[in-house]
């Protein structure tokens, strides 16, 4: 039985439990308050933050180049026909992992493939993509010989949907309803096309992960975020300086500014004695110039070959010489 | 990751819970880990709430109906990733600062509460079956 200093003592207690709840309700109401007064203005871009803020974007492998070189080629391959191939994405590296690498970081383990998140949540996770090569656990019948190549590939297609911060199809709330029962994952908060059965993000899908193929509205959602196909525009639309510079010690090097876009470049070189010549030429899709030449008169004319970053020169009146163009600020 | 150790929604809300004695959930003689280096203590850990007879749909080309975990969360580079369920590939990532002020963590660090869903820690991944985690229940038509 308890003395009356305890029972004492247990009524305070218990009022101070009672201070400490009503404490944490109105703290909890204040943190509500706050938590959703900072994200609602923010709820349009949730997932839309998870854009890639550039379209070169570093892939590595965390296991040893030795292993699985040909499956990695496979993922590789898909990856450059589709998110690749119809945008202005560009995938870069495909080396092993080393420590602090940026970018998608991937595994290779026999579990079910996944990534860590969307986007660019991903950027630089260890093993942020996880991916299966040998099916012996996980969906063993795409360990099948004549199906293994297929469902790396067509996962691949799908996991990279996921690294483009591209969420499944079937969380939408627009999708059917028997297709919603399949909800799985983070949802997208930003509708970028209508609802698409067909796309490679969508577990109801007919066709497996559509097979691995975009669907007409997937490549219309990738270039509203990501850009059209890599054409110059996308990659050299701007103003470039260039520094021009000549075999022939008696020539001084000359500056010229250019201004380009899509696949026409137009700008004018300065001279130090003052003279200013115009330029119009053309970038191929490869970003290598065309017809890029300054006549500095009648018989002074100089030629520039190579991509619009560097190359060589020609100068009636200087002889040979080299170029090299940087984005100006 | 934003630093959760000098988080004041970490500090009150330990500081709270502790003086209530944690939730029925978290049984009363424990009591939540202080905010202090919370984000190492979790860092790897995972935590699992299995329901009986529960299922999903795989992602493979037999959309393969599975066994699985009601839900599945876990710790890692700062974040917490929420799974769902064993057929998820792209779980929900949330900074341990945005998940704060919903998630309370058992002083032993065996069992975690997020919104209200009790959690348990697994050391490896739970076999829902002999072969691990492909457990197929049944065919399910695309």
């Amino acid at each position: 039985m308890p003395s009356e200093q305890g029972y004492a003592m247990n009524r305070r207690h218990s009022y101070f439990r009672w201070m400490a709840a009503l404490l944490l309700l109105a703290f909890n109401v204040l943190a509500w308050a706050q938590t959703t007064a900072a994200q609602c203005p923010d709820q349009l871009a949730g997932l839309k933050s998870s854009i890639w803020k550039t379209i070169e974007i570093p892939v590595c492998w965390e296991t040893s180049a030795q292993v699985y070189p040909v499956e990695r080629q496979w993922v590789r391959q898909a990856v450059q026909n589709t998110w690749e191939k119809e945008s202005a994405l560009r995938f870069t590296g495909w080396g092993a992992c080393q420590a602090g690498n940026t970018g998608i970081r991937i595994g290779v383990a026999d579990i079910n493939p996944h990534t860590k998140g969307l986007g660019n949540q991903l950027n630089g996770t260890t093993n942020g993509m996880m991916l299966d090569f040998t099916f012996e656990r996980w969906s063993p019948r795409c360990g099948e010989a004549n199906r293994r190549e297929f469902c790396i590939k067509t996962i691949a297609v799908h996991e990279f949907g996921h690294a483009l911060g591209f969420g499944h199809e079937q969380n939408r709330a627009d999708a059917p309803d028997w297709c919603q029962a399949e909800k799985q994952g983070t949802s997208g908060d930003v509708y970028i096309t209508p609802y698409d059965l067909h796309s490679v993000m969508n577990y109801c899908n007919p066709k497996w992960s559509g097979n691995g193929e975009l669907s007409e509205q997937d490549v219309k959602g990738l270039r509203a975020w990501y850009g059209q196909p890599n054409r110059p525009q996308n990659r050299y639309d701007g103003k470039w300086k260039g520094n021009l510079t000549y075999s022939d010690p008696a020539c001084v090097a000359d500056a010229v500014e250019v201004t380009i876009t899509g696949n026409t470049i137009a700008g004018a070189m300065s001279t130090p004695d003052g003279r200013r010549v115009a330029v119009q030429a053309g970038l191929d899709e490869a970003g290598q110039l065309k017809g890029f030449q300054l006549r500095l008169s009648p018989k002074d004319l100089i030629t520039l070959r190579g991509s619009l970053t560097e190359g060589t020169l020609n100068s009636t009146d200087c002889g040979c010489g080299a170029y090299n163009f940087r984005r100006s600020p | 990751m934003q630093n959760i150790m000098g988080s004041r929604v970490w500090q009150v809300q330990a500081l709270l819970w502790a003086a209530l004695g944690l939730s029925s959930a978290v049984q009363a003689q424990e009591v939540v880990v202080k905010p202090a280096g919370i984000a190492k203590l979790l860092q790897g850990r995972s935590y699992v709430r299995l329901q009986k007879g529960a299922t999903c749909k795989a992602n493979d080309p037999e959309h393969t109906v599975l066994a699985t975990w009601a839900n599945r969360i876990s710790f890692s580079d700062g974040k917490m990733l929420l799974w769902g369920t064993v057929c998820n590939d792209s779980p929900e990532s949330l900074s341990l600062a945005e998940a704060g002020s919903n998630l309370l963590v058992s002083a032993d660090l065996k069992r975690i509460v997020f919104k209200n869903e009790v959690l348990r820690y697994t050391k490896d991944t739970p076999k829902l079956c002999d072969e691990g985690q492909w457990c197929p229940v049944n065919k399910a038509t695309p």
